[in-house]
């Protein structure tokens, strides 16, 4: 397995990240170390049969009451938004399908 | 070459509860823009998501009233992408283990019943309203509807005409109506689905290339997709060319379909088990007192209606339809000596004033009370049924009971004998070339005779002494 | 005056018999913090106004006679990535470099209910993602024994400010070892608690399955008292722990005859450091003279836990950090033409080199052609690194190992390697299986750096590491008396 920098453009434009051409070189490199050495390392242990574990609270059926509760302010929403128009988030026009 | 087209649905639904999915902000329709948020549902960093306890009993109520499976142990996933709608870049949804799976829904079409597979429903948070304006070149956001309750339901592609699609789809409103799971309200978004369909060679094995059609919000709209679909990609394979796999639009105004400039990629959603939120276990006791909470089901209410009412079964599959029309037939139903007559008025005024005037079934101006009170007045021969279609028409707009109406405008029926006799006699006297038909043989201008005696008696007189005097007086 | 090196319950003390106000010491500390911040750099935020109003408000209380709550007028600081409702929270990137939330933390909520006073905002590695505190876009912070060294990470800012008297204790975060990292290389206690034991409402997320929220402090009896503050069940958080919640300074001077303290034989075979795994050694004998009995232990799948660690990690991260996407907040490049250039530059211009990097290895291990291989694999290593230390429990109370391989580094040292955990062997299973753990000073090495060692309790056995530390400090006073005053 290889990761080549068509890999790693592909992960930055899902992940949506402009890398600048040095920045693939270097992440290449990066990712493509920690990977060989990770798969190289994990296959050493068996672990066929074993359950995943996504998470180590035992946490069960912890639910919410459906009872209203103040929202915040319009403004206190907006506040931290560089851009806002009319009580509205803004942003460049989105085609559908974007 | 005869064509089968495949159809399946996915239909989100939101959920009637007062707050939203993971946070405590009113899930109210149509207020300010950005007034009914908070950390959580605007994905401010640090805050973190609590499942409301509603939204998984709703889930498992429209479950059990579809025929599903209930899964014993779910959990809840990130499903990862960008859209602006999306505030935190994820929607909290269910991957593997959605609560419900492995359902149906029985549907009648064309006098035939068919059974629609259901593979699961699952819950899951909707997204915020873009909204795009036309002057500007940009796009404005609102996150009151992020984090609203919703529930997905998706078929199996079992339906193959729009008249079971829409048969389909009306059922499963009905039961959402009825289990009052969601307010079905679809001119608000409420209820939306996506139409996933391809079409075969009848008889071939494999199904054909799909296509997707998204956010389909009205029945109108759906059954005309359905239908335009079908076409356009049955034509395509007769002109020999490829279905294309891909995501289209349909624009119901202009009835057409175009498709979405497709992605680089397929989406790869990154699904992963939120760390944030615990499983839930809905053990057998909880089961117990959400199956306890489900009211009777259109079906058994179409079948009890038949029996306990006499009611035609067309009649009662139509008031069934609608959980309120039901509602509101039985509290009439119930409390009068004539439920047949009841029906009757509902099936025939009642829909008609409705649909004349745009109105909602819950916006019925009589009570059920009423309108009992009005059939009671026909059958005890108080008024007419002629005159009953002018008290109704005054209930309608004065919202007056109907005994009062017949007092204040003197609308009872005529049967004292001497006064209808004496106007008996007068149109006998003025119409002697009737009289003579009638003797000669020809019956029928009789009626001439019992039209002139109700104009003159403004339509009051009772029409059984009417013709039993006429008889006489032209025997 | 000069309060920057009492503890918790010398200020206590002090303030109830009247020798110094609360006023007082607000100023002193602002003051240490006026003079040293340029140098170590470890707040990014100092509140001064606040801190100072909150201060007089308290003396009120104080003179009115009113029963004081347990951190009355202690001075304190939060890591930047702990949401401070109207005062800046930067999560030391540039990306949040305006952000001033419209809400509070959870333990923001209860420390100020319990009378502490917010001093100001403390410098991390950016997104609490580093071992150095050189990842920071507000400059990396200095540890104050060595300037030239780095206080370890992510919460750098919170051990340095604690180990120098910039604060008389501090919250850090800890997702594989970031509170206990820093408390070593800085020479101050710090508690990573078990996973949902503290509240994460309002802990802006790196690796949402094993973040928590813990106290930085310079003795294990301040340790304790912070705990008792900061826990107890958050219907805010879905993860907090559904227990009854004891009262942490009950278990201060306790004793621990007759205790089982395990050492991984996988550990101490390692033999990096020599003087670091001897003074673990020398704690060891000093445990034994205290009665505690010292039992091998094995670990053998926690070799494995540096990669199950760092894919998971970077998994959620990828995830968590989607969200920065320059509308609602937060860094929002300039002059973007469409909705996919705004993503891309905002996000390409607002993160670190370091954020990037993990947000690239998460995603490429979330995707559907590597999920088996990288991301699945890791969750059953987990697992399996669960089920090690279950099994070292059903023998032991308590296991004990190196904090940290080797002391403090150099700055710039370890910058450009491609950094995959390096120094943090010893803490990410700990963080991997959700149990709580403690870096204790246990001493310096020939350079005079500190050198910790780490406990590792049972889920829910704070109580036992603080009773185990807690009679440690009291047999050798090297935490007592060796803070630096600068």
């Amino acid at each position: 397995m290889k990761i080549t920098e068509k890999d790693i453009m592909d992960i930055a434009d899902v992940s949506k990240l402009a890398l600048t051409d040095e920045e693939v070189k270097s992440m290449t490199e990066d990712l493509q170390t920690i990977f060989h050495c990770f798969k190289k390392k994990l296959s050493n242990l068996d672990t066929d049969g074993v359950k995943p574990m996504e998470q180590v609270s035992s946490n069960q059926n912890i639910f919410r009451d459906d009872k209203c509760e103040h929202s915040l302010e319009q403004q206190e929403v907006l506040k931290n938004a560089s851009v806002n128009e009319k009580g509205y988030f803004k942003v460049p026009r989105v085609m559908e399908g974007n | 070459m005869k064509y089968e087209v495949v159809v399946g649905l996915e239909v989100h639904a939101e959920l009637d509860t007062r707050t939203k999915i993971y946070c405590n902000c009113t899930t109210k329709f149509g207020a300010e823009p950005n007034t009914q948020c908070c950390p959580v549902c605007l994905g401010l960093p640090g805050a973190i998501p609590v499942l409301n306890k509603k939204v998984v009993e709703y889930a498992v109520k429209t479950g059990l009233a579809t025929n599903c499976s209930i899964t014993m142990l779910s959990k809840q996933d990130r499903k990862n992408y960008f859209y602006p709608d999306l505030p935190k870049a994820y929607q909290i949804s269910q991957d593997d283990l959605p609560i419900c799976t492995d359902g149906y829904l029985d549907i009648e079409v064309e006098g035939k019943t068919k059974r629609v597979g259901i593979h699961r429903i699952h819950i899951e948070e909707d997204a915020g309203k873009l909204i795009h304006s036309e002057s500007n070149n940009d796009t404005l956001i609102d996150f009151n509807r992020a984090g609203v309750p919703l529930i997905e339901i998706v078929t199996a592609p079992d339906m193959h005409s729009s008249q079971e699609v829409k048969a389909f789809f009306e059922k499963l409103k009905t039961i959402l109506e009825y289990t009052e799971v969601s307010d079905c309200k679809m001119q608000e978004g409420s209820l939306r689905a996506d139409i996933n369909l391809s079409v075969k060679p009848e008889g071939a094995k494999t199904l054909g290339t799909r296509t997707e059609m998204k956010n389909l919000n009205s029945t109108r709209a759906i059954v005309r997709a359905v239908e335009h679909e079908s076409k356009r990609q049955i034509e395509q394979l007769e002109q020999g060319l490829l279905i294309t796999q891909e995501t289209r639009r349909w624009d119901d105004a202009k009835c057409e379909s175009y498709p979405l400039r497709s992605k680089k990629e397929a989406h790869d959603y990154r699904f992963f088990a939120e760390p944030n939120l615990c499983s839930i276990i809905i053990d057998d006791a909880w089961l117990k007192r959400i199956r306890a909470s489900i009211p009777e089901l259109p079906d058994d209410k179409k079948v009890r209606f038949i029996k306990q009412y006499d009611l035609p079964e067309y009649d009662a599959a139509y008031i069934t339809s609608s959980k309120p029309l039901a509602d509101y037939f039985e509290n009439a139903a119930k409390i009068s000596k004539n439920p047949k007559a009841i029906s009757n008025w509902i099936m025939g005024d009642v829909l008609n004033k409705l649909k004349d005037g745009g109105i909602q079934i819950t916006g019925i101006p009589i009570s059920a009370q009423r309108l009992t009170k009005l059939v009671d007045l026909i059958d005890s021969n108080i008024i007419s049924s002629r005159i009953a279609k002018q008290v109704f028409e005054i209930m309608w707009d004065t919202n007056d009971e109907p005994d009062e109406i017949v007092e204040k405008y003197g609308l009872q029926v005529l049967s004292d004998s001497d006064t209808i006799k004496r106007i008996v006699n007068e149109v006998i006297s003025e119409n002697p070339k009737a009289v003579d038909d009638i003797k000669s043989g020809k019956k029928r201008s009789i009626g001439f005779l019992v039209g002139q005696v109700m104009r003159k008696t403004d339509g009051k007189a009772d029409p059984r002494i009417v013709n039993q005097l006429l008889s006489e007086a032209t025997q | 005056m000069n309060h920057s090196l009492l503890t918790i319950s010398d200020i206590t003390k002090k303030l109830k018999n009247k020798e110094i106000s609360v006023i007082e010491i607000v100023k002193s500390y602002l003051q240490k913090i006026e003079k040293l911040n340029k140098t170590i750099n470890a707040y990014i935020t100092v509140c001064n106004i606040d801190a100072e109003k909150y201060s007089r408000v308290l003396q009120e209380k104080l003179n009115s006679g009113e029963k004081l709550p347990v951190l009355f007028g202690i001075p304190m600081a939060l890591n930047d990535n702990i949401v401070t409702r109207n005062t800046l929270t930067t999560c030391a990137s540039k990306m949040l470099g305006n952000f001033i939330p419209p809400y509070n933390s959870t333990v923001n909520e209860r420390l100020h209910d319990s009378g502490a006073i917010l001093l100001g905002k403390l410098n991390m590695d950016e997104f609490a993602m580093g071992n150095s505190n050189e990842s920071s876009y507000f400059g990396a912070v200095k540890n104050p024994w060595d300037f030239d060294r780095v206080p370890g990470g992510a919460s750098g800012g919170a051990a340095a400010a604690v180990a120098s008297g910039l604060a008389c204790f501090a919250l850090g975060s800890d997702t594989g070892g970031d509170i206990r990292h820093p408390s070593s290389f800085c020479g101050v206690v710090g508690l990573k608690p078990t996973y949902g034991l503290v509240s994460r409402y309002g802990l802006v997320a790196c690796a949402s399955s094993m973040d928590q929220i813990g106290p930085i402090t310079r003795n294990v009896e301040d340790c304790a008292v912070v705990l008792n503050a900061i826990t107890g069940y958050d219907p805010k958080d879905s993860t907090s722990a559904v227990i009854k919640y004891p009262d942490y300074t009950a278990f201060l001077g306790e004793d621990i005859g007759g205790l089982k303290i395990g050492i991984p034989k996988e550990y101490l075979d390692k033999g990096d450091n020599g003087e670091v795994n001897q003074r673990v050694f020398d704690a060891c004998k000093i445990f034994k003279s205290l009665g505690a009995e010292i039992v091998e232990v094995s670990l053998p799948t926690t070799q494995y836990a540096i990669p199950a660690y760092y894919i998971i990690s970077s998994a959620e991260i990828s995830s968590n950090l989607a969200r920065y996407d320059g509308i609602k907040y937060g860094y929002r490049a300039k002059d973007c033409q469409d909705i996919e250039d705004l993503y891309q530059q905002s996000r390409a211009q607002g993160f670190g080199s370091d954020v990037k990097r993990r947000i690239l290895t998460g995603t490429y291990a979330l995707s559907s052609e590597r999920y088996e291989e990288y991301y699945k694999k890791a969750l059953k290593v987990r697992r399996l690194i669960f089920e090690d230390y279950e099994n070292a429990f059903n023998h032991v109370d308590v296991i004990i190992s190196p904090t940290t391989p080797d002391t403090a580094f150099k700055m710039g040292e370890k910058f450009n390697e491609p950094k995959v955990c390096s120094n943090y062997e010893y803490t990410v299973s700990v963080s991997l299986a959700g149990l709580c753990a403690m870096s204790v000073p246990i001493g310096k090495d020939s350079e005079g750096l500190p050198i910790g060692m780490q406990l590792i309790g049972k889920r829910y056995g704070e109580g036992t590491l603080i009773k185990v530390a807690n009679k440690f400090e009291e047999a050798c006073n090297f935490v007592k008396t060796e803070f630096i005053d600068l």
